[in-house]
């Protein structure tokens, strides 16, 4: 093998007559990629709210249920539940579309942290918020439509655009599937062209899509900061 | 004294009221009867369970024995529409509560929008002329963190009106403001037992009590131990705890 020179590096990383004619694959992977991550973005959230509700609801039965599945998603590795779901499942006679376990996987997975997220918000709004409103002749549901879930959202947002930010990263894990991402697609052309500069063209679209996000939450983290 | 009719209708009675928390008994068998157009005030020290009281005849807190009659109906039978009832009994809190996710024409609308089905143009409209009732006409759509703690209870009471409340309970609704804002939160309550408004304040604000209030009731250590026209318990009270505690108060 040649001796490796620091001059060689913009050839080997940088090489855009590379990706002549392969941008195309490129962006329909990164396509894929948001349409996963949105899907998921929406659902997970859903959830998390919807657990969050179950939660403070305070059934015994229920709680345990529901920590016992947080429990899970902490010591799962994201890409095990893929697999069983995937790879798994089948034997079972169930079997999803790689697009759909994708995204049943990452909702299951993001809509426990998310729904604690949502808990520690609603748990955080005063108690006289609930009483003012129950005593304006409000219903519970009421109650929690128009005054507690309103709040929640704006104090969780922070940690809520951390969790989309984990979403959008965990999209990655269906390389393992059939399903050309962004990741998988920069993987196939570069095996292809043998050159890792489609890899590194992935890595900087997914720079582009998160480092807006993760200014925002800095931003929406400082602004609670300043408030409290 | 502004009002003084207590033999009018009977709007709301109580009667042997209990509440423990746990072991501790805060409430030990509360009766009394309140009348329409009456100004009640209700005294008492610390932790003697006058917030506890007024929280119950809404059924905020849930009394442990006793019954609470509103309009003839027992607010206390588990059967009862508990949110039915809640429309025509408004309550003014010591923090104010409003809802900081919406202006002050928002916080007013929403409960008649939501809980009445006003339209939005009704509810908009009323929602105008109760704060110009309260001095707010300028506020309409300042966030409650915009506002100072006298505007913001006076939005409170404006969004309690709303609902058009046959009684009002307020938990020492002037307590919790700098005493530059005290004035005005009373003035608004003045202004609402001249009209007749039916109202039962936790409050030791003297003035309100020699202005305003018909009766007062002395509430110790979860009893009532007095019950008279404002004027006679204040100046010649029974009671020795009564004339204790009115000593530190004035
Ligand atoms: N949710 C609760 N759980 C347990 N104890 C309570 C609760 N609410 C009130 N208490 C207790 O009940 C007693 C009466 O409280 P309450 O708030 O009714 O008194 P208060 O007369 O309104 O006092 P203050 O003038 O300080 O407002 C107090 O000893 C208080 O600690
Ligand atoms: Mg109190």
């Amino acid at each position: 093998m040649d001796e490796l020179n620091i001059r060689d590096l913009p050839r080997i990383f940088f090489n855009m007559e590379i990706m002549e004619g392969q941008w195309s694959l490129l962006f329909s992977g990164l396509w894929v990629t948001l349409e996963i991550a949105v899907v998921s973005i929406v659902l997970s959230t859903f959830f998390g709210l919807l657990v969050a509700l179950m939660r403070i609801g305070n059934n015994k039965l229920l709680n345990a249920l529901l920590i016992a599945y947080l429990e899970f998603c902490r010591a799962t590795p994201i890409i095990v539940a893929l697999i069983v779901v995937y790879f798994g499942l089948p034997f079972l006679n169930v079997t999803f579309s790689p697009f759909a376990s994708a995204v049943i996987v990452i909702v299951f997975i993001h809509a426990a942290y998310i729904g604690e997220a949502f808990r520690a918000g609603i748990l955080a709004i005063s108690k006289t918020q609930t009483e003012a409103a129950r005593s304006l002749g409000m219903s519970r549901l009421q109650t929690l439509i128009y005054i507690l879930i309103p709040q929640a959202f704006r104090l969780v947002l922070p940690s809520l655009a951390n969790q989309w930010t984990g979403i959008i990263k965990d999209t990655a894990i269906c390389t393992i599937l059939a399903i050309t991402e962004l990741l998988k697609a920069a993987q196939i052309i570069s095996t292809w062209k043998a050159n890792p500069t489609p890899l590194v063209m992935s890595t900087l679209l997914y720079l582009i899509i998160l480092i807006p996000l993760t200014v925002i939450t800095m931003q929406l983290e400082k602004r609670r900061g300043l408030k409290k | 004294m502004i009002n003084n009719i207590p033999q009018s209708k009977a709007i709301l009675s109580v009667v042997d009221l209990t509440k423990n928390f746990g072991d501790l008994h805060v409430l030990k068998g509360i009766s009394n009867t309140f009348y329409e157009g009456e100004v009640v005030s209700i005294i008492g020290p610390s932790g003697s369970g006058k917030s506890t009281l007024i929280r119950c005849l809404n059924h905020i807190e849930e009394p442990t024995s006793g019954q609470i009659i509103f309009e003839g109906v027992e607010i206390t039978n588990p059967s009862t529409d508990i949110n039915a009832v809640r429309r025509d009994m408004g309550m003014v809190f010591q923090n104010f509560g409003l809802f900081p996710h919406l202006t002050a024409l928002e916080n007013i609308m929403l409960a008649p929008r939501k809980v009445k089905k006003q339209s939005r143009d009704e509810a908009k409209n009323k929602a105008l002329k109760l704060l110009e009732r309260v001095g707010l006409s300028d506020k309409a759509e300042n966030y409650p963190e915009q506002l100072s703690g006298g505007q913001q209870q006076r939005v409170a009471i404006a969004r309690s009106l709303a609902m058009q409340p046959k009684v009002l309970l307020f938990d020492e609704p002037t307590s919790a403001l700098d005493p530059e804002m005290v004035r005005e939160v009373l003035d608004v309550m003045m202004g609402l037992a001249k009209d007749g408004m039916t109202m039962i304040v936790v409050s030791h604000e003297i003035n309100f009590i020699r202005q305003a209030s018909s009766r007062v009731l002395v509430l110790v250590d979860g009893e009532i131990i007095e019950d008279g026209p404002s004027e006679q318990v204040i100046e010649s009270p029974s009671h020795p705890r009564t004339k204790e505690f009115l000593g530190k108060l004035l």
